[in-house]
């Protein structure tokens, strides 16, 4: 058992050490550079001399190896300096967005992951009736949606004709809300992309769920369960379900992870302050300091989510241990 | 395996949900950063009408610099009385943070730099027409474009009460001129002495004369206080709060996702006439578009897409269109084979119908561009210079050139095909739909194009790299523009044809032609109007004969607000309605 964690930590942090290598290396593999926004927008008029004083002071002019050794002890010491567009902390940009994100995609995950599982196992249970090729049906259009597009239908639906809900934001940025008022916006807010969110990524639990009970029910274990002549709902929360839900829990343990790297599609819809927005725009903007901070994040995340499935699947199902 | 209590799941779950929910909690309300000052008694009373006493009546500069003197501040005193703005608040969607309004901070012209302006006050500002008129300055004279004398308001105070003085515009000058700014920072290292003579009288001299200095310097720096900014190093200058301006409105917050603005009741213009604006991030323009029809926000500071513009005009919302100096130009790489040859590039300029793809990609919303680089509306174009569509004299141009068409109808020079690549920007749509069309144009008359779409910075990488005219360039044809203050300044169109980089630094496409670069250097030292409009027209019919580049078209720029919140936008030529003119009623309209 030493010797299995021992390997198992080994392998992390190897993997920890390739991706923050990548995390430094593949924003500076991509064409382009962060000069127009170090320098501002009027980068052309400026002088040959202010440029280069410009990437000096950013420290861009050492030869890339010595940048790199830099980039390591700053990791290792915590620091990640500062965006190259935003002038900020990398920590202070990346703490203000994180809550929301995982305010929006763990709820979003939570709910999804609850409704997959439930109309899952029914839709496995009642195979080739109405209820099950009408969930089926439902669940693949769904599936084939388009996030931006949901985005913008309940916009228009529920935001503009509607009226019951707002169309950006995760709060209302100028009312100075406090107390409940506070939490009934940031509610509000968080309704549509929620729904957007859970309409997109809800399939695919509700499929695995429903393949996963289709081959647990054929199991002998589930005829002995009906041989015993135990009642219907017994058979299939008791035997069946428990059983069917180990491939939903990979599948959610590594949402898990991702949960952090937020939802660029649904954030930019609703302008929502999350992660996903983030990265992507400081790949526009080449902002190196920002990709490297914010990548490393997600990475240790989605680590830390596969490291909780390695310990917990072995008390999911005994099985995998290995037996000496 | 040994079950958890079920509790403690529970209470695990429970936990992480309270840690993500204080997170997202209001913040502490920490004690404002500017209290809104309560306006002194002594001060409020006073009328704005001081501005009126100090405008000269002696028309000193001689008109043909260009430079009016001040307008007697009559609008200041009909401003005055209005201790209430008419409208209260209002609400404006933007695209993407803008740093801290920080003079060093902003990202985008539009409108970032007219958000600042609404803090910082320069010593002249552009009127609706483009025109410098003194803000800060009470007069600015000249006679040589080379020795600028300047009288101050009386009066003026930064937001915390404290007077501004010449003393504060010499130190913002000096300071920009040794810390770079990207903007300004080379428009002001043309003054060689600054002189004060009292807190409000002061003299700048610049190396050599330069009738560009009132726009591209006076109307632009904007002038920083003394106290917050002395000795910050460059490295530094980003984390200044923009706490302390002097203009219409001071900053009270300024987030990633929102800005908040109030009115400042002594401003010495008057009171503006919205008491606070606030600006909503919102980075899609669909969702801001709908944000406007909810009425959640009043106005969106992106352009309206040419087919928005008809559903957007419908009350209570209203458009307010007018031209944009921003360009749309097809680049051509000089240093890349065929396109040395003045034949090859004049062929692609005339088989291109401008005309259409104003037509097509912005529903007839838009200028069509002349090739002299000049906006047709500026008034120093040379009417002379037309923009030319003529698919037999392209084909004529090309047989000429040995160009002969190959058996799939591609034209073969040099025992070439003529097929290339043409680069577009992602974040551009209408410019690749327009490289599409230039696709089908450029086949008619034998040559073959395909189009690339790449993310800006990496089209700036092959076409401009480290926006440096002098590093290699790695690319045939390049869809590109430039943004609107371009043509602000007429002496500007010799940036992009130059052939020495440290003028040229916009000659993205190493066009060289001395007899060019004599008319340009002409053109940047013209004192007089008269003659420097004359030094253009020439300079315009030359870049019309070389094509250095071809110009396409100027698109129209449309802007949606609701009218019922409030209508006071005025529509900078060229620029858009969210500028500072909006809210100081009078002024330069």
């Amino acid at each position: 058992m030493t010797g299995f964690f021992g390997g198992k930590v080994a392998q992390y942090a190897l993997v920890l050490f390739v991706t923050i290598t990548l995390n430094f290396l593949l924003p500076r593999l991509m064409p382009g550079s962060p000069l127009a926004y170090l320098a501002g927008e009027d980068v052309g008029a400026m002088s040959a001399q202010d440029r280069a004083r410009v990437i000096s002071d950013a420290g861009l002019d050492r030869p890339p190896f010595e940048q790199y050794l830099t980039y390591l002890g700053n990791v290792v010491r915590g620091e990640f300096g500062y965006s190259f567009q935003q002038k900020k902390p990398i920590g202070t940009i990346l703490l203000d967005r994180l809550p929301w994100t995982l305010l929006l995609t763990g709820t979003a995950l939570l709910i999804s992951t609850s409704l997959g599982i439930v109309l899952g196992a029914i839709a496995g249970w009642r195979r080739g009736r109405r209820t099950d090729l009408a969930a089926l049906a439902v669940f693949i259009f769904l599936e084939s949606l388009p996030g931006f597009w949901v985005g913008m239908i309940l916009v228009a639906v529920f935001g503009v004709q509607l009226g019951l809900f707002p169309t950006f934001g995760a709060r209302d940025a100028f009312a100075r809300l406090t107390g409940v008022d506070y939490w009934v916006d940031v509610g509000k807010h968080l309704v549509l992309p929620g729904i957007t969110l859970v309409a997109i990524t809800v399939s695919a639990t509700f499929l695995t769920m429903r393949y996963s009970m289709l081959s647990v029910l054929g199991e002998d274990y589930v005829t002995v369960a009906r041989a015993k002549g135990l009642a219907e709902p017994q058979v299939l929360f008791r035997h069946a379900v428990r059983n069917a839900l180990l491939p939903v829990a990979t599948v959610f343990l590594l949402n898990v992870g991702q949960a952090v790297a937020g939802a660029t599609v649904i954030e930019t819809v609703f302008s929502y302050p999350g992660v996903g927005r983030l990265m992507y725009e400081a790949v526009l903007a080449r902002d190196y300091p920002l990709l490297q901070g914010g990548f490393l994040m997600i990475t240790l995340s989605v680590l830390a989510a596969n490291m909780l499935a390695d310990l917990v699947y072995p008390l999911l199902d005994p099985r995998v241990v290995k037996r000496d | 395996m040994t079950p958890q209590p079920r509790s403690a799941r529970v209470g695990a779950l429970a936990l992480a949900t309270m840690l993500l929910l204080a997170a997202c909690a209001p913040a502490a309300p920490s004690a404002p950063t500017a209290a809104p000052a309560a306006p002194k008694p002594t001060e409020a009373a006073k009328p704005a009408a001081p501005a009126a006493t100090t405008a000269p009546a002696a028309p000193t500069v001689p008109a043909a610099t260009g430079i009016p003197a001040a307008k007697p501040a009559a609008p200041a005193a009909t401003a005055a009385p209005a201790a209430k703005p008419s409208v209260r608040s209002l609400r404006i969607a933007i695209a993407t943070d803008e740093g801290t309004l920080n003079p060093y901070t902003y990202k985008t012209g539009y409108p970032g730099w007219n958000m600042l302006n609404l803090v910082w006050d320069s010593l002249m500002q552009l009127d609706a027409q483009n025109v410098p008129q003194p803000l800060l300055a009470a007069s600015v004279k000249t006679t040589d474009a080379m020795t600028y004398d300047i009288t101050m308001r009386p009066g003026i105070k930064w937001h915390d009460g404290k007077p501004l003085t010449s003393e504060d515009v010499k130190f913002t000058y000096e300071y920009f001129i040794k810390i770079t700014h990207s903007r300004f920072s080379s428009p002001l290292r043309a003054i060689d002495t600054i002189t004060t003579d009292g807190p409000e009288r002061l003299t700048i001299k610049l190396k050599a004369p330069n009738p560009s200095f009132p726009v591209r310097a006076l109307a632009d720096a904007p002038i920083i206080p003394r106290q917050e900014w002395d000795n910050v190093p460059l490295e530094r200058t980003k984390e200044i709060p923009a706490k302390i301006g002097s203009g219409p409105y001071k900053l009270i917050e300024a987030t990633d996702t929102a800005y908040r603005l109030e009115a400042n009741p002594d401003y010495f213009l008057g009171a503006p006439p919205v008491g606070e604006l606030l600006f909503p991030v919102i980075k899609d323009l669909n969702t801001a578009l709908q944000a406007l029809r909810t009425g959640e926000v009043q106005a969106v500071a992106r352009e309206l897409p040419p087919e928005q513009v008809q559903p957007f005009s419908q009350a209570p919302l209203k458009v307010s269109k007018g031209p944009g100096f921003a360009s749309t130009l097809l680049q051509f790489n000089l240093e890349r084979a065929p396109f040395d040859k003045t034949e090859v590039r004049q062929a692609i300029d005339l088989a291109i119908d401008k005309k259409k793809l104003v037509d097509t990609i912005l529903l007839g919303n838009g200028t069509v561009a002349t090739p002299g680089f000049v906006h047709p509306d500026s008034p120093n174009h040379d009417p002379s210079v037309q923009a030319r569509f003529d698919v037999a004299k392209a084909k004529q141009l090309l047989d000429q050139a040995g160009a002969v068409p190959g058996p799939d109808g591609i034209r073969v020079l040099n025992g070439k095909p003529m097929a290339f690549t043409v680069l577009a920007q992602s974040e551009q749509p209408l410019r690749i739909r327009a490289a599409e069309l230039i696709i089908g144009m450029l086949k008619e008359v034998g040559i073959q194009t395909t189009v690339k779409v790449l993310d800006n910075n990496a089209v700036i990488d092959l076409v401009w790299k480290d926006f440096d005219v002098t590093k290699p360039r790695d690319y045939e044809l390049a869809m590109f523009g430039w943004s609107a203050p371009v043509q602000v300044d007429p002496a500007r169109v010799v940036d992009f044809a130059h052939s020495d980089p440290t003028i040229g630094t916009g000659n993205i496409g190493a066009y060289k032609n001395p007899e060019a670069d004599k008319i340009g250097d002409q053109v940047r030292a013209a004192v007089d109007p008269a003659q420097r409009k004359q030094l253009i027209g020439q300079y315009e019919r030359i870049l019309a004969t070389d094509v250095p580049f071809v110009m396409l078209y100027f698109q129209d720029l449309a802007y949606a607000y609701r009218a019922d919140a409030y209508d006071g936008w005025l529509f900078q030529k060229g620029q858009g309605i969210i500028t500072k003119l909006s809210f100081l009623p009078g002024f330069g309209r």
